[in-house]
């Protein structure tokens, strides 16, 4: 008895060095890629320069606030989240609602509306500068001409070149997120509808009152990716917009603009409160989340 | 467009009979007015389909005009002469080869990193579940939520101290370190059988030999997404390849576009640019033909699995 | 099969890194203005004339390291030390470069050439900080108007003699293209009446509107830093320059400019063809009007920058210099000095760099690239006697149209501001970009005087503590 124990503590002891060992390469590389330059973004930017001569602590954010582009950024960040809600966020949900609907072509237009969603980013974004361009050949300048418009520069609008970039985001990305909402779609259980169409509701009325509300966490959690996706734009405004033009400049865009200047602290200081926003926004939704649970629950 | 649907409704009515999922099933379409909204549907894809292809359309023909053609305030939709050959003369120019090459080494080292690092930390804390395991899956995570493009700075100046600069490592083994594969991979590992884990360390494999001969088979389907996933991923990879390849001759295809396409004094023209990146999008597509139910299915089950 | 497909990627992937990683004992010079791999012709001629310099020096490597030096990617490169041994930058970057050590002295070096005093004086003071020469001129560049003719011609604004040659002055001399800011304005009235062309090409971002303001401000007569009592102070606000920028905005109002809210250098010579009638540029990148936009250089002409009719025409003076990395040795930059030589760009006469300018010249004409005058780093006899020589056979455009700007940038060149030029340029580009902005409300001169206390602030930070 005593030596069966001893042998089974013995093979756990074994089992936990092992799987140590293991996965201590990958420990390696999550420390080195991902854990450590996220901790010490955190302590530099207490600190005056990247090698921490002198501790300044909220000096560098006290500059980063007074700075005219932080401000803009700022101010931008809100601009991109609320284009790409109007732009980004119901397009995805129709088309799959659509999908889910209809049974013809339906590998067509799965495979056709991803395609965007397969190219790089970087070729995705000189596409559009190229489509926004002012050049002759530029295609929205092209449909402008047919209706005798003059040409004009689109990607130096600070009116309309963040919706522009938006629009950009939106195509390369839209088709997946479709597909999501597809699945889930269809995922609804059969049986709800038939049970509502005895009661002779409408399609209309099924739509608003089964799947609406089944969706609802599905929708939850896609608005969220999509938001915190939002924060990283980054080279679409630098090359679309151009390296430091504030219409269009995000907060990622200054922070690594505040690298290229040797600003190394103020440029981890930008990342924090880039990253304490996105926790933020993220501690929003589990608790919307969790009360959905919780009123689900009590209507039970 | 509206003609053709209408067509198709009528010479195949028995599949809208036979529909029985969906908000709307057979019985709905009984009635008139929810075809109409039925052919609306489809004509509202078609539109978006259109929407998708059109760019990379435009993008096809306008690359294979001239740069007169370009710049002639004459619009005309398609170049006058279609010389296909243009393709290979800019390839040739453009010294494709090497920079096709420096990115294949580096999609082939992100596959191999990515499939063993994160597989063996998913078989780790999926399946051996060592003390301490909950810990590390929650630090994974954690880590997840913050996009790791906001600590590049000091990554790059870690890379640097290590003296990996101008090196392909840390571009491959960054895709050992992620943690959207860990997930996928853990959740497969977790419902590998357990009978037959116990029966291979019956065998007296060791951990490592269980997790090649034993988990990596019997989970091909999730790691051949992971490695696609991974392929497209760090095909696309940007920001880091480019802080890493200083050397001009070591760049990606991503890192050369983007060079070429920030240039000040550009030594080709807009139109070559135009096909340089048709040219970086072929492998993407025909990726993507290959492994569509791959992509599309790993697309679908993983995206919200958060 | 799959294993062995697995076995021979790792084995492939393995050697793939270390490939490169062969030792020797060789001097590696790293040449940072290697050409690109796509400019075949050029990477030819560069390898032979590595070629003859490693077989003369045996001791030094050549390694091509292609590098374009920008404001973010310099960061990068200097931070994690890979910087090439020598590469090309701006006129307008030595000072930020050597605050932030980045880049080395070669005093030492190129006085034991002799060739400080060889080299052109206005770009030896722009390389030159606390006595510390940082460089070697490459070439010069002046500020100048390039005039499309062909639109000109078609809007009735000049001639054609017997010849078919566009007449550009009376027989007194007199230019009869416009000199000053107002008859360009009229000018611009003139072509946008007929046709889609605007006047002029004005950039307003990525710091080349202010770069570009700079120098009209000073041909209206501004003076845009002063030195006073030891301190540096701005003078942004003073009515020259208001005067500068109303000029912009007047352009603006009537619609003779792009309609761009913002406008950057790189690209003007797509638009010289058929959307703008002119623009300001360096002498230095005239040719890309030909060799990217295939325009016709016979219907251009290159004059000095207009003026306000009272003052001089000024043309603001720049170049591209080669500089020296921080972490080079003394050898390495021996080795590049020497090697210099090889590629003609030494004021050194020898057979050697006779052939590799010869060669320079030659690879130009067989891309069919325009050649004309440059403005020239050395300022030797035989240097300049023997580059005069090659221009004379090879130069392919008309003269007629470029030779008011090269004979008279002697007299006209006017350097550019001493003090954190880059911010200065930086914070105008804002004030052009304003008046863009909302051309007709603007008031040029509370937008002037906000920058002005801009500039101020820098300064005081940098020099006024």
């Amino acid at each position: 008895m005593e030596d069966k124990k001893k042998k089974k503590l013995k093979s756990k002891i074994k089992r936990n060095v092992v799987g140590w060992l293991i996965m201590l390469p990958t420990l390696i590389l999550f420390t080195f890629f991902v854990w450590y330059p996220l901790v010490k973004n955190i302590i530099i930017s207490f600190f005056d320069t990247y090698d921490m001569n002198n501790f300044v602590f909220l000096q560098n954010y006290q500059d980063v606030f007074k700075d005219d582009y932080f401000i803009s950024a700022f101010v931008n960040t809100f601009k991109y989240i609320l284009w790409s809600i109007i732009i980004g966020f119901f397009i995805p949900m129709i088309v799959g609602l659509f999908l889910s609907e209809i049974i013809h072509f339906k590998g067509f237009f799965r495979v056709a509306i991803y395609i965007p969603c397969m190219l790089s980013g970087i070729a995705v974004v000189f596409l559009f500068q190229n489509i926004y361009g002012d050049e002759a050949y530029s295609i929205l300048n092209v449909i402008r001409s047919l209706f005798g418009m003059e040409r004009m520069d689109f990607r130096s609008n600070a009116d309309i070149v963040i919706p522009l970039i938006v629009v950009a985001m939106t195509w390369k990305g839209f088709g997946g997120t479709s597909l999501i909402y597809m699945s889930n779609f269809q995922d609804i259980d059969t049986n709800l509808y038939e049970a509502s169409r005895i009661d002779g509701a409408s399609p209309m009325q099924r739509f608003f009152k089964i799947t609406l509300p089944l969706m609802k966490p599905t929708i939850l959690t896609l608005l969220i990716l999509q938001i915190i996706s939002v924060f990283q734009v980054f080279y679409e405004p630098m090359i679309i917009a151009g390296q430091t033009a504030t219409s269009a400049m995000s907060l990622m865009q200054l922070s690594y603009y505040y690298f290229t200047k040797m600003e190394d602290t103020k440029s981890a200081a930008t990342s924090v409160i880039l990253a304490l926003i996105i926790i933020i926004i993220t501690i929003i939704y589990f608790t919307i989340v969790n009360k959905l649970n919780n009123s689900k629950e009590k209507s039970k | 467009m509206k003609h053709k649907d209408k067509k198709t409704l009528e010479f195949k009515p028995k599949r809208l009979k036979d529909k029985l999922s969906g908000i709307m099933n057979f019985s709905d379409y009984r009635k008139i007015h929810n075809r109409i909204i039925y052919s609306l549907f489809i004509i509202l894809l078609v539109f978006f389909v259109l929407v998708a292809l059109v760019p990379i359309i435009w993008l096809f023909i306008t690359s294979f005009k001239t740069i007169q053609e370009i710049n002639s305030t004459k619009y005309q939709l398609f170049p006058e002469v279609f010389d296909i050959t243009k393709i290979f003369k800019v390839w040739e120019k453009m010294n494709l080869l090497r920079y096709y090459g420096n990115t294949l080494i580096v999609v082939i080292g992100s596959i191999i990193c990515s499939v063993i690092f994160n597989g063996l930390l998913a078989y780790v804390i999926g399946v051996i579940k060592p003390v301490g395991h909950k810990i590390i899956h929650v630090m994974v995570l954690l880590g997840y939520m913050i996009p790791s493009a906001l600590s590049i700075v000091p990554l790059f100046m870690e890379i640097t101290k290590v003296g990996m600069i101008n090196s392909y490592l840390p571009l491959c083994l960054t895709f050992g370190a992620n943690a959207y594969y860990y997930m996928l991979l853990k959740n497969s590992f977790e419902k590998t059988p357990k009978s037959f884990i116990e029966a291979a360390r019956i065998d007296g494999l060791g951990d490592i030999k269980i997790f090649f001969k034993v988990v990596i088979p019997l989970n091909k389907s999730i790691i051949g997404v992971v490695a696609i996933f991974t392929m497209t991923a760090s095909y696309c990879d940007f920001l880091l390849p480019k802080l890493v390849l200083q050397n001009e001759d070591l760049a990606t295809i991503m890192v050369y576009i983007y060079n070429l396409g920030t240039m000040t004094t550009p030594t080709f023209d807009t139109s070559d640019f135009l096909l340089l990146l048709v040219i970086s999008m072929i492998p993407q597509i025909i990726l993507f033909i290959i492994f569509q139910k791959q992509i599309l299915g790993g697309a679908t089950a993983g995206g919200v699995k958060e | 099969m799959k294993n062995k497909f697995l076995l021979c990627c790792s084995v492939l992937f393995s050697l793939s890194f270390l490939v490169g990683c062969g030792g020797n004992s060789k001097i590696q010079l790293k040449i940072g203005f290697w050409p690109l791999s796509t400019d075949k012709e050029d990477v030819s001629m560069y390898t032979s004339w590595k070629t003859n310099f490693e077989k003369d020096f045996p001791q030094y490597e050549i390694v091509a390291d292609h590098y374009e030096y920008s404001k973010d990617t310099i960061i990068a490169r200097a931070r994690s030390g890979t910087l090439p041994t020598v590469f090309q930058t701006w006129f307008t970057e030595p000072e930020s470069l050597v605050k932030s050590g980045f880049i080395r002295p070669i005093t030492t070096q190129i006085n034991s050439l002799g060739w400080l005093d060889k080299m052109e004086s206005g770009m030896k003071n722009a390389l030159t900080f606390d006595d510390q020469v940082y460089g070697i001129p490459r070439d010069g560049y002046g500020l100048g108007l390039l005039i499309n003719l062909a639109t000109f011609y078609d809007n009735g604004l000049i001639d054609k003699d017997e010849s078919g040659k566009y007449v550009l002055y009376d027989e007194s001399n007199k230019p009869l293209y416009p000199t000053t800011f107002e008859e360009i304005t009229e000018a611009g009235r003139t072509i946008s009446e007929s046709s889609d062309t605007k006047a002029i090409y004005i950039c307003s971002t990525n710091k080349n509107g202010g770069w570009q303001l700079s120098n009209y401000a000073w041909n209206f007569g501004a003076t845009l830093v002063k030195e006073e009592g030891g301190k540096i102070k701005a003078n942004l606000d003073s009515k020259e320059v208001v005067a500068a920028l109303d000029w912009i905005k007047e352009l603006k109002n009537e619609d003779l400019l792009l309609n761009q809210k913002s406008v950057e250098y790189e690209g003007w010579y797509n638009k010289i063809g058929n959307q703008v009638a002119m623009a300001v540029v360096g002498n230095d990148v005239i040719k890309l009007a030909a060799t990217q936009a295939h325009l016709n250089m016979d219907d251009f002409a290159f004059v000095p920058m207009p003026s306000d009719g009272i003052n001089k025409r000024y043309s603001l003076y720049g170049g591209t210099p080669y500089v020296f990395a921080k972490n080079a040795s003394d050898e390495q930059v021996e080795g590049v000095l020497k090697f210099f030589d090889y590629i003609g760009r030494s004021p050194n006469i020898t057979e050697i760099s006779k052939d590799a300018m010869r060669y320079g010249f030659e690879v130009a004409k067989r891309k069919n690239q325009p050649i004309m005058p440059e403005i020239s780093p050395w300022i030797n006899e035989e240097y300049v006697n023997y580059k005069d020589e090659l221009l004379n056979e090879f130069i392919n455009v008309n003269m007629g149209y470029y030779n008011e700007f090269f004979d008279n940038i002697d007299e006209n060149k006017h350097p550019e501001v001493e003090y954190l030029p880059q911010e200065m340029y930086e914070i105008l580009d804002n004030a052009i970009s304003q008046v863009f902005e909302n051309p007709s409300t603007c008031n040029t001169q509370t937008i002037l005087t906000t920058c002005n206390a801009k500039y101020q602030e820098k300064l005081d930070a940098e020099y006024n503590k």
